[in-house]
């Protein structure tokens, strides 16, 4: 699974890694991938931002800031959205983390070459039917 | 294991939950469940499990089926589609596909509780086979945690869509130790 927290709609980095993410959609929705996105817009928000971007996967709102302290995952450079730093997990199916990424700076954000590396290995590590099953 | 659905006359004795269920254009019936390897009854189709819930309050369904003998492939892209808009569009309380065999699609359960049926305005999978708005009674239907996209393949081909994962290789009872106790199927 792909765990992203992001800032918000509103900033041009987040429009532009979406839109790099929404490349990857049509594959992992084949692929026994899931994608969750969460950032502190409100639900109303979250939903039209999905929508305007054709995501089919789940966006989850922290609005009330609950989880970012939490996650110790407050952008504090920010003081005026108090958003999520973003960050990219990539989480294996028992739910340990088998690498992250911190997207403060843009270029510190996995590219989707590096995405599907990291899933392959995890779904290599977790399927004893990797190498095709022989009679 | 599988959880099988049907649409019956008389609640079925074997069935492990039941409801019934009255619709507007037709006459009503009752809605039961069993869980079981094979087809309990003719007509019985395979659900998601996590659909079937004895506790479940009453809702109102939007009950897609094919008529009798008719089927699609489960890979056929209108069926793709629909699984793409219902992962686009608003949560619902309950939905899963219907599937026989190992490859073959015959509609779908989308269900929403309480009162408001308008949140069923739009049951993409009515594009492909007949649907039929219907109130089932408490008793039958849970709560699906809401599917994760854009994951739109079935675990394991004779599984219905959501249903979301393979039985683990790594543990005798085949559930991963970190999902014990989460997401575990109410009843089937």
């Amino acid at each position: 699974m792909l765990l992203h927290f992001y800032r918000g709609w509103w900033c041009p980095k987040e429009q532009a890694y979406f839109r790099k993410l929404l490349c990857l959609q049509d594959e992992a929705e084949v692929a026994y991938t899931r994608f969750v996105s969460v950032s502190v817009d409100t639900p109303q928000e979250s939903a039209a931002f999905r929508a305007g971007l054709g995501a089919r996967w789940t966006f989850l709102s922290d609005q009330d800031r609950r989880w970012v302290h939490e996650l110790g995952l407050l952008e504090t450079t920010d003081s005026s959205h108090n958003p999520y730093v973003p960050t990219v997990f990539v989480v294996r199916p028992d739910l340990q983390i088998h690498a992250s990424f911190n997207g403060y700076w843009f270029w510190g954000r996995p590219t989707n070459e590096e995405l599907r590396q990291a899933f392959r290995e995890i779904t290599r590590s977790i399927r004893p039917d990797w190498h095709v099953p022989r009679k | 294991m599988s959880c099988w659905l049907a649409v019956c006359d008389t609640t079925p004795r074997d069935a492990v939950a039941a409801a019934t269920f009255t619709a507007d254009d037709d006459a009503g019936g009752v809605l039961a469940a069993w869980d079981g390897h094979s087809a309990p009854v003719p007509g019985a189709v395979k659900v998601d499990p996590r659909c079937i819930d004895v506790n479940g309050e009453a809702a109102w369904v939007s009950l897609v089926l094919a008529a009798p003998g008719t089927w699609l492939l489960f890979d056929d892209i209108v069926v793709s589609h629909a699984i793409r808009a219902v992962l686009a569009g608003p949560p619902v309380d309950v939905v899963s596909t219907f599937v026989i065999g190992d490859d073959r699609f015959v509609g779908a359960l989308t269900a929403v509780h309480g009162d408001d049926r308008t949140r069923l305005g739009h049951d993409p999978f009515a594009a492909i086979f007949r649907a039929r708005l219907i109130r089932v009674g408490a008793g039958l239907l849970g709560r699906t945690p809401t599917p994760v996209g854009p994951m739109t393949q079935r675990y394991g081909a004779a599984n219905p869509w959501p249903w979301d994962r393979f039985p683990d290789p790594f543990t005798p009872d085949g559930v991963h130790p970190a999902r014990h106790g989460i997401g575990d199927a109410p009843l089937c």
